[in-house]
């Protein structure tokens, strides 16, 4: 009888060595590192601008002036492209908005080509902050 | 000669039992093992890292006219503030988003070693559309 007890004891032993080996090849997990986010892309507050232009004798847009920016714009980059009846660019140009305390203004200069007034049906603008 | 004939009889009977239970075992542990090795599903536990430790990456925008628009459009995503020396050479996605969270342009590229990277839209992005930018490094 007391034979039989060990031999049963080492054959449990046995069964529960090869249960436990086979349970300990489950887990193997591993990450590659990741980063993520998200943030709001927002206007300072220019949904609309008005803007004037000065023409020389020759009836070429020598400069716009733009007004009525919101002071949240301050040091922001106005874009203003001078569109013609077929919505192309006739010229464009940026300008920094500097500080202000009402409201912000912009005057652009340089429009990269000689810009005939005749031709400019319309302004087209962006502002880019930093 | 009775006597001997039932100690062998008990020794086989043990013998037959040792026998029994140490193939009942090792069925029982190379069944467990099989079912680990063909689950189609496993589970467990990892750290997801990231490899962005220092500064805030960000995202900062040239725009040019675009005729199609019409209006202006955005030329170049430029993205500030990431942590070149932990993510050089990572993959990076940029995302910019319009209303209800769509998905107006999606452009790819590499943390660069040192300095911003600059990408460029594959698309015509409005720039009056673009609401929200999301971005992920992978790797």
């Amino acid at each position: 009888m007391n034979t039989l007890s060990k031999t049963l004891g080492f054959a449990v032993t046995v069964a529960a060595t090869f249960a436990a080996c086979a349970a300990a090849a489950t887990l193997a997990l591993g990450s590659a590192k990741l980063s993520a986010g998200s943030a709001a892309v927002t206007s300072c507050g220019v949904s609309s601008l008005s803007a004037t232009r000065n023409v020389d004798n020759s009836g070429n847009v020598t400069q716009v002036n733009v007004g009525g920016i919101a002071t949240a714009c301050s040091g922001a980059t106005l874009s203003v492209a001078l569109v013609n009846s077929a919505n192309t660019s006739l010229g464009n140009g940026q300008a920094t908005i500097g500080s202000c305390s009402t409201t912000c203004s912009a005057t652009i200069s340089s429009f990269g080509a000689t810009v005939s007034a005749a031709n400019v049906l319309k302004y087209s603008f962006a502002v880019t902050g930093t | 000669m009775s006597k001997a004939i039932k100690g062998l009889a008990k020794k086989r009977t043990v013998f037959a039992l040792l026998l029994a239970l140490t193939i009942f075992g090792a069925v029982y542990g190379f069944a467990a093992t099989l079912n680990v090795g063909t689950n189609a599903l496993g589970a467990g536990n990892a750290t997801v890292a990231s490899c962005q430790v220092t500064g805030t990456p960000t995202g900062t925008y040239t725009v040019a006219y675009d005729s199609t628009i019409p209006g202006y459009k955005v030329a170049t995503v430029v993205v500030t503030g990431l942590d070149d020396t932990n993510c050089n050479g990572k993959a990076i996605s940029v995302t910019l988003t319009g209303a209800s969270s769509a998905n107006l342009a999606t452009i790819t590229g590499t943390v660069p070693a040192s300095g911003n990277l600059t990408l460029t839209p594959g698309s015509s992005v409005s720039a009056a559309a673009v609401t929200g930018v999301s971005v992920a490094i992978n790797g």
